[in-house]
Parts: structure tokens; C-alpha cells; sequence
């Protein structure tokens, strides 16, 4: 079996990874390099719950073999914010029970993350689209997109306040 | 036997140099071969990737050549091409449109592949690269082609400037990330109140997307009023040969297929009447 060492752009850090053929992009960040926030829910490209960014753009890393993030940088959710400093849109699933099991959360928050970033004022309808491929089977979604819409909100006063 | 070697072609020749050789696939995206090979069920070596052979691209020269490798999510931007853009736009999640492709897209068996209706509406050619060199045969004669399709490499995608008006529905369970029950894709060019040239495919109800000849002909030479519109419907729902599966069952199937042919007829047409 031909081994491949790989190297990217791990939350701003390089990192390295010794990868089997077509290891997933999931299965090294959880089992390699620690980064259990990205969940391994259906394993086939279904539930979004190991969405991450890859050079910002949202990917299922179920999907992604690792051997195509060489030389790319890869964002997981816990390069979005700590326990101490949540960003925006942790803060706002937080602060509105747009938790509940948490299983599906990383996924969601990735994907509202780089919603934001495209469109700092989205609809309902947008923000239900830009979901449409994350499952969650506990909230009933409404609290999600109530949360994504109170964090749209906080980063526009936020950066109206400094501009 | 698990997957042994991952190979990342530079190009669609050197893929294609390994694509007829025993136990090798060729893979796009990888949203329909990760999830085999991640479960082990793969039933391959040695893989061969596309996703560094320079097939992600659009140009415009009269026609629109896509790569194979373009992400749906490009092809879900390509504005002057409104139905293949909405049939993009109807797979599956965002993060998901961000890795699979316009090519894989064509591979994937019934009720995926959403995009094959609708090039096949817009009358769209593919370039695939094999060991002796390459080809460019309609996509409709292409689909229909007996063989192992895994020997040649779907470098393109070229669809022409569309002539006339084109439309697409498409029907499932939920509004977004939710398998096709059925789906239909359209192109009419109307001449003097009559159409001059129709094109109606479906998707979903069929091993794979076809072009309901039938629904074609009663459309041809005449005005495209309702008694038309409703009789092709039938005749495209006639050609369809759906399964029952999980999704939808075959009765409804057919019936979602005359729905959907009905409302690309009418959306090409401009009449938004349900």
C-alpha cells in the first residue's frame, strides 16, 4: 500500500499527516490530529455534520479524500472561537438553544459561518437553503436559523460600531 | 480488498492510459465513490483521480465547454444557462455542490444525476478521452452507448448556445436535499405559433435519463396550447420506466413525471399556470 505524507493549512497551523489511500479528510482530523469538533455522522455525504471549510468554501470532509487538501488550508470549528471568546455564530446557537445534542452544531455553525461572510444580511429563505444539506434531528431547525439571524445582526452593529 | 493506491492524473490522457486496466475506477468529486470506498465495498485497488487534470474550467466560444471536473456549485453560476443552473442548484446541500461534479454527475444511476435531462434538452456533446485518443459524441447517443463506460476518461461537457426557450422542474420529497422523484427538462423553438423544434427529457424514472421521442413528436408542427401540452406530458410519462424504491413508487413516479414534463412546458412557455 502506497503511503502518502500530506501537508495543509490546519486553522492557520501547518500540519502533516501520514494518509492510507483515500483516507477521508474526516477521518485525519478526528483520528490524526485531534480535531473531533468535525463529526463522522453517515460517512456518505448526507447529514453535513463534518462540514468544514476548505480554502473558505464549505466541504463535506466525509467526501474529500485527504490527499486533495495538500497545499490547501482547512478550517474546522475550532478555529472559529474557544470556550472563553465563542464566535458570533457560537455565541447566538448558545445563547438560543440552537443546541441540543450538539452532534450536528460544528457542521451547521461552519456552513452559517461562511454564509455570513457571503451575505452579512440573509433571509430565512436563504439561510434555510444555505443549510439544506445539514440534518438536525433534535431542534426542529427554527432555533438554528433564529440563532444564524441574531448572529447576522451582532456582526453587522458589531462592525457598524467600529467602521 | 480494500483500496490499495490512489493515483492523481494530471491529465485526462494519463488517466485515461490507466482507466482500462483491471481493478481500477476512475473517480470525480468522489461523492459517490468515497462513501464505497470509505465502507470498504468499493471493489477496486487501485483509484484514479481527475482532480488534478486540469478539468476544472468554462469557456465561452460561441458554445459553453465545461469541464467535467467543474464543481456543481460553478455549474450552479452559470446564468445564461438557466435550466442547467436550477437542475445544479436542486442537488443536494451546499457543501455537497462544493465537491461533486458536472462529470460524476453523469455517472450517478437513477434517481441522481439531475443534470443529464437537461443537457440532453440543450442538445450537449461530451469529449471523452480514451487510450487511442478521443471522441465527442452526443450526450444522447453517449447515454445509450452498451459497454463499460470506466475505459474513457468524460473530459467536457460542450453545450451549444440554446436555441429557443428551455424549462426544468423537478419534484421531490422535500425542497432541498431530497432525491429526485421525478424530473423534466425542455427546449422549444417556436416559429410563426407553432413549434419549430422540441426537446423533453426526464430524469429519475428511467436506469437513466432519456428523451421522450414521442412527447417530442406531438409537440412538432403544431402550436403548443394546452390539449398539446397535456398530451405530450402523457407520452413523456408513458416512456418512463420507474422503480419502486424508497423514495417514490413507481405509479407515482409516472404520475410526477407528466406533472413535471407539464410545468417545464409551461415555465419554457412562460405561462406559469399549475
Amino acid at each position: 500500500m502506497t503511503m502518502r505524507a500530506v501537508s495543509f493549512e490546519l486553522n492557520g497551523e501547518p500540519v502533516a499527516a501520514l494518509a492510507r489511500p483515500l483516507d477521508t479528510l474526516q477521518s485525519v482530523l478526528r483520528q490524526q490530529l485531534g480535531m473531533t469538533g468535525t463529526k463522522a455522522g453517515c460517512r456518505q455525504g448526507g447529514c453535513g455534520s463534518c462540514t468544514v471549510r476548505m480554502d473558505g468554501e464549505p466541504v463535506l470532509a466525509c467526501l474529500v479524500p485527504v490527499e486533495h487538501v495538500e497545499g490547501h488550508s482547512v478550517t474546522t470549528i475550532e478555529g472559529l472561537g474557544s470556550a472563553d471568546a465563542l464566535s458570533p455564530v457560537q455565541a447566538t446557537f448558545f445563547e438560543r438553544f440552537a443546541i441540543q445534542c450538539g452532534f450536528c452544531s460544528p457542521g451547521m455553525i461552519m456552513v452559517a459561518t461562511a454564509l455570513l461572510e457571503r451575505n452579512p444580511d440573509p433571509s430565512r429563505a436563504e439561510i434555510t437553503e444555505a443549510l439544506a444539506g445539514n440534518v438536525c434531528r433534535c431542534t426542529g431547525i427554527a432555533p438554528i436559523v433564529d440563532a444564524i439571524e441574531a448572529a447576522a445582526s451582532r456582526i453587522r452593529e458589531k462592525e457598524g460600531a467600529e467602521a | 480488498m480494500g483500496v490499495r493506491e490512489y493515483v492523481l492524473a494530471t491529465s485526462a490522457e494519463g488517466a485515461a492510459s490507466l482507466a482500462g486496466e483491471p481493478g481500477t475506477v476512475l473517480m470525480g468529486g468522489g461523492t459517490l465513490l468515497m462513501p464505497q470506498a470509505t465502507a470498504g465495498t468499493l471493489g477496486a485497488e487501485r483509484v484514479v483521480g481527475l482532480h488534478a487534470a486540469g478539468l476544472d474550467y468554462v469557456r465561452r466560444n460561441g458554445v459553453t465547454a465545461i469541464g467535467a471536473m467543474s464543481p456543481l456549485a460553478t455549474v450552479a453560476t452559470l446564468e445564461d444557462l438557466p435550466a442547467l443552473r436550477s437542475a445544479a442548484r436542486g442537488v443536494s446541500g451546499w457543501a455537497l455542490r462544493n465537491v461533486a461534479t458536472l462529470g460524476g454527475n453523469l455517472y450517478a444511476a437513477a434517481p441522481y444525476g439531475d443534470l443529464a435531462p437537461v443537457l440532453l434538452a440543450l442538445d450537449a456533446t461530451v469529449r471523452l478521452v480514451g487510450p487511442g485518443g478521443e471522441r465527442t459524441p452526443a450526450l444522447a447517443d453517449w447515454l445509450t452507448e452498451e459497454g463499460d463506460r470506466g475505459r474513457e476518461v468524460l473530459a467536457e461537457v460542450v453545450v451549444p448556445s440554446p436555441r429557443g426557450v428551455t424549462g426544468h422542474r423537478r419534484h421531490a420529497r422535500r425542497a432541498a436535499n431530497s432525491p429526485a422523484v421525478a424530473s423534466a427538462a425542455v427546449r422549444l423553438v417556436i416559429e410563426d405559433g407553432a413549434v419549430a423544434e422540441a426537446r423533453v427529457a426526464i430524469g429519475a424514472v428511467a436506469p437513466r435519463a432519456l428523451r421522450a421521442a414521442a412527447a417530442e413528436e406531438r409537440l412538432t408542427g403544431a402550436p403548443a396550447d394546452a390539449a398539446a401540452i397535456a398530451e405530450a406530458s402523457e407520452a413523456a410519462a408513458a416512456a418512463a420506466s420507474p422503480v419502486d424504491d424508497p423514495v417514490a413508487s413507481a405509479w407515482y413516479r409516472r404520475r410526477m413525471t407528466a406533472v413535471s414534463v407539464r410545468q417545464a412546458l409551461e415555465s419554457a412557455l412562460g405561462s406559469e399556470s399549475r
